[in-house]
């Protein structure tokens, strides 16, 4: 019983609504049966709610209650950028006179190409330790399209969102409702870069996706951390790790409790605990790494390298921007566990 | 009075003196033959002195502020101006560079995990003698494996794997045959058996 009202509400979010007080004549004519009409088409009341136009009131809200609403003032910008790529064919087919809708395609992998350059450079200034593909996956994790989905309906762009499933052919790979209200993100940020500056989308990336609380430590997993440790240690030229017993109790219980740490000398680099010596000295290694990659600079020191565009480059400037100042570099990884590529 | 040895008889003596000589007082100072066994009072050790992880600073203002971390993991997390890794803060002038010295550590320590490990032998193996490992190692992988290479240059098998690997055809068919071997013991395995190693494999994933 749960389960159907659950299926149920999700296919009534991905079906397009539209309120009747803003249609003329609700129900629609084509919707009433007239026996004396010649053409006897079938009426579906998904794709007639799907072809309906937001109301103005309801994009003009929209754009407001995002903190747009005297950047982006012309409704119709909001409407383009809340239309997928796969509806102006769609409408094309249904409204042949009419012409042709422009989707947020452009504005989308402009916004995406943006939204990326943020991202990146702002996981690369707070923690400037982190591996590359950590990195990488951080970024995902920051504005990537999962990400851009859950922005966009936190923002309320989910009834707004126009699009149209595509029939799955064995050749393209299926779109789904996710995939379209991602773009939506991704073309406002556009949309902030067009009518202001670098700067402002810039404001706009890190106020809706780089506010984001994102947990790192689980995207930092390692096949042999002692083994990864004890080359990152050698790297930085200290002595090499010792695993030491810090704490013990119920050796020989059924439930034994290890605490051990990693030791370079006197200094302690990390440690774990484990109902095994074995497993607490893995997550004492894994912790050493955790603190040396998880090392984040303060954010009132953060220096982003998009502060270094200035105006005689051709960007507009806008506010007063802080000089930069050229952050710490990380000691480079090691990437072990390959024939011949570490040291 | 008659001079007792028996001290039952003196503190008897000492009870009828004293009743005799004033009005019986209810708070009496009397002892007991025996005394009842208890536990003496709890004294507790004054957990600000006693802990060894508190720290005390005197403010200008007369309070001691005391610092008492709570026993639990610390957090990884940290930032670059107090980094929690030592790698990030500069090494300690005492310690001199290296990497291969392993001096004793000069604040105490915990005990070691593992037992240090011990080598062979000091001895420096040549280029020539890694040139002949891989020579033995390239034509009979079979005979001259790591452990007998190892014993016969009197070094760990660990350097003999380093030095001297075998190429990844070879390396690949060693491993296939073992694992092929591996594989059919495993197949003899009863159900509780085969049962327990997954578990345990399945821990590990949680590790």
């Amino acid at each position: 019983m749960v389960q159907a009202v659950k299926s149920l509400a999700s296919k009534a979010a991905q079906i397009a609504s539209t309120s009747a007080s803003s249609l003329r004549q609700f129900p629609p004519k084509e919707s009433l049966f007239n026996a004396s009409s010649s053409s006897h088409t079938f009426f579906s009341p998904e794709t007639w709610a799907n072809l309906q136009k937001p109301p103005e009131s309801s994009l003009t809200t929209f754009s407001h209650r995002i903190g747009l609403g005297n950047i982006v003032k012309n409704p119709d910008e909001i409407r383009q950028a809340c239309t997928h790529p796969s509806y102006p064919p769609f409408y094309a087919t249904h409204n042949a006179g009419e012409p042709t809708l422009s989707s947020n395609a452009n504005l989308s992998t402009l916004g995406n190409s943006l939204l990326g350059l943020f991202a990146t450079e702002y996981v690369r200034a707070t923690y400037p330790h982190l591996p590359t593909r950590v990195l990488k996956a951080a970024t995902s994790a920051y504005v990537g399209p999962r990400t851009c989905a859950t922005v966009a309906r936190e923002m309320g762009a989910g009834p707004l969102l126009r699009w149209n499933r595509p029939p799955p052919t064995s050749l393209t790979e299926p779109i789904t409702i996710n995939d379209a209200l991602a773009t939506i993100p991704r073309a406002l940020t556009a949309l902030v870069y067009q009518h202001r500056s670098l700067f402002t989308a810039r404001k706009f990336a890190h106020s809706f996706f780089l506010s984001r609380e994102v947990d790192l430590r689980p995207l930092l997993k390692f096949r042999d951390p002692k083994m990864a440790l004890s080359l990152t240690v050698s790297k930085f030229q200290r002595e090499r790790p010792i695993s030491r017993l810090l704490k013990e109790t119920g050796r020989l219980s059924n439930s034994p409790i290890f605490v051990v740490g990693i030791y370079s000398g006197s200094d302690k680099l990390g440690e774990g605990f484990g109902s095994s010596l074995k497993m607490a000295e893995y997550r004492a290694a894994e912790d050493s790494l955790h603190r040396l990659y998880l090392t984040r600079t303060p954010s009132d020191m953060l220096c982003l390298p998009s502060d270094a565009f200035s105006e005689s480059d051709g960007f507009d400037s806008g506010e007063a921007v802080t000089p930069y100042v050229p952050g710490e570099l990380g000691e480079v990884e090691v990437i072990y566990a390959s024939k011949d590529r570490h040291t | 009075m008659a001079s007792t040895t028996c001290p039952l008889s003196s503190s008897l003596r000492r009870w009828v003196g004293s009743s005799s000589s004033s009005i019986p007082k209810a708070h009496s100072s009397r002892t007991y033959a025996t005394r009842r066994p208890e536990k003496p009072p709890a004294r507790f050790p004054d957990p600000l002195t006693s802990t060894p992880d508190i720290s005390a600073v005197k403010l200008p203002d007369g309070v001691t502020f005391f610092r008492r971390p709570p026993p639990s993991a610390p957090t990884p997390l940290s930032t670059t101006l107090d980094p929690s890794s030592p790698l990030l803060r500069p090494l300690s002038t005492s310690t001199s560079a290296a990497t291969s010295n392993e001096t004793e550590p000069t604040t105490t320590v915990p005990p070691r995990l593992h037992t240090p490990r011990v080598f062979p032998s000091n001895q420096v193996l040549s280029d020539a003698d890694f040139e002949k490992m891989r020579q033995l190692r390239a034509e009979q992988p079979e005979k001259y494996t790591r452990g007998r290479l190892a014993k016969m240059f009197n070094c760990a098998p660990f350097l003999v794997g380093q030095m001297a690997p075998l190429e990844s055809l070879p390396h690949k068919d060693a491993l296939e045959k073992r694992e092929k071997l591996h594989e059919e013991v495993r197949s003899q395995w009863g159900e509780r058996k085969q049962l327990i190693r997954a578990i345990r494999k399945k821990r590990r994933e949680f590790w």
